[in-house]
């Protein structure tokens, strides 16, 4: 049981950093073969928003943070504000079905 | 205890780098930033000498998160005073002689250590296991070793404490003396260096990867020697000395990089590198990839431009020397990311 919850723990967590990188990449790298991991370190982050089921505006709140703050960006925000409501809904499917 | 010789101690420690100039030295030596991270709950200072009568102390830093993550090191330097013995200056302390005269130089110098394999992303505990570990190699040796060192043979460490004693008879006679005394300028010494420099922004401090150590024993585990306090434990450890010099290298490289913790997506906060700014992100991924910043400075000023994902709002620039890709806001200038190999 441990390790079919933890198989499907790695099978969320890889989603989620496929997701990020062909879905958000605000810093636009998805195609570059040297940075397939460039938003691995986030996925745990957002993982564990999404396991806490956070509503839409603060799982947007964390990714505009990441991308204006942590990386400098100037931003786009209605992309990101796409991308929060595709990782609620994410999160719906996932957590409404699986647990 | 454990044994861990100097193979295996470097294949364990990873990557070092040193830094000898009195600036990044200096940096190195804050003790502490107001972040709350890099407070430091414990400091201690340990001695050591080689059998070719060099010499050094360290000080390592343990943080809060258990973590050693600081080292600042000295080497011994003999220095010439008003009348220095005729030779003296510049030699190797065991060729000395009871009757020269000379002063000792402290020549600090930090060195920073970073697991280069798996472990360097497990949890802090694992690194504080880990360091222990290798603080025991110099300890279970210890054993083996004592009753041949006696104060009379200890011909190369009594040299050390001659910038005070200057009279090395005297300061084999009063061996425990000489050691408090040589502690006490090391320790003066470091702290006159360090209060003297805190509240400088230490911007190699950026590249630090949390977990990873500024580790002492690879100069003095693999050194031959090892004394630790005032001289009571004395260790004689196998292998034979190594340039630190050689042990370069910077945290993550071309083919081996690294990647934040799980438990650590944010690492590093934006900082300002010689001018140019950097986003926490773009030093993050500087430090797992292995890049420093004038290879990023080099690429954006002579690489070439390519473009990047519409709507990002960022410009690339690529160095086909070191085969690098800096991506940069195209607004502010701040280096968001840097990336490595070919197109």
């Amino acid at each position: 049981m441990t390790t079919d919850i933890k198989q499907q723990q790695c099978i969320h967590f890889d989603a989620i950093r496929q997701i990020l990188l062909k879905e958000w990449d605000p810093i636009g790298v998805r195609e570059i073969e040297g940075a397939q991991d460039e938003y691995n370190r986030y996925a745990g982050l957002i993982y564990k928003l999404l396991i806490d089921r956070k509503p839409e505006l603060e799982i947007f709140n964390v990714l505009w943070c990441l991308e204006t703050e942590h990386m400098g960006l100037t931003g786009n925000r209605e992309a990101t504000e796409h991308f929060a409501e595709r990782l609620t809904k994410l999160s719906d499917e996932i957590f409404d079905t699986k647990m | 205890m454990t044994y861990y010789g100097p193979t295996d101690t470097y294949a364990r420690m990873g990557i070092c780098s040193l830094y000898t100039d009195p600036a990044t030295v200096a940096r190195y030596a804050n003790p502490s930033k107001e972040d709350g991270r890099d407070v430091i709950k414990e400091r201690r200072s340990i001695k050591y000498y080689r059998r070719d009568g060099s010499g050094g102390g360290y000080s390592l830093w343990y943080y809060k998160a258990g973590a050693v993550d600081k080292l600042f090191e000295y080497e011994f330097q003999s220095e010439d005073i008003g009348m220095p013995s005729p030779g003296a200056v510049g030699r190797p302390f065991e060729n000395l002689s009871a009757t020269d005269s000379l002063e000792i130089k402290f020549v600090p110098k930090a060195t920073i250590f970073t697991l280069k394999n798996e472990e360097s992303r497990r949890p802090d505990d694992v690194m504080g296991a880990m360091l222990l570990r290798l603080e025991g190699a110099a300890g279970a040796a210890s054993e083996e070793v004592q009753g041949i060192i006696e104060l009379g043979s200890m011909v190369f460490d009594p040299m050390k404490a001659v910038g005070l004693a200057q009279n090395m008879g005297q300061a084999i006679v009063h061996w425990d003396q000489t050691m408090t005394a040589i502690q006490r300028q090391v320790d003066d010494t470091a702290n006159t260096y360090w209060e003297s420099r805190v509240g400088l922004i230490n911007p190699e401090d950026a590249y630090r990867k949390e977990g990873a150590f500024l580790f002492h024993l690879a100069s003095n585990v693999t050194g031959g020697w090892a004394v630790k306090g005032a001289g009571k434990t004395v260790a004689k450890l196998a292998g034979k000395v190594e340039d630190i010099g050689q042990r370069t290298g910077f945290l993550g490289r071309l083919g081996n990089p690294l990647d934040n913790a799980l438990y650590q997506p944010l690492r590093n906060n934006a900082a300002v590198i010689s001018g140019r700014e950097y986003a926490g992100h773009a030093l993050d991924q500087m430090q797992n990839r292995g890049l420093m910043p004038s290879v990023i400075e080099n690429t954006i000023s002579q690489g070439t431009t390519f473009p990047t994902k519409p709507g990002t709002g960022t410009t690339g620039f690529y160095d086909s020397v070191n085969r690098v890709r800096v991506i940069t806001d195209s607004v502010s200038g701040r280096v968001v990311t840097v990336i490595t190999g070919s197109p």
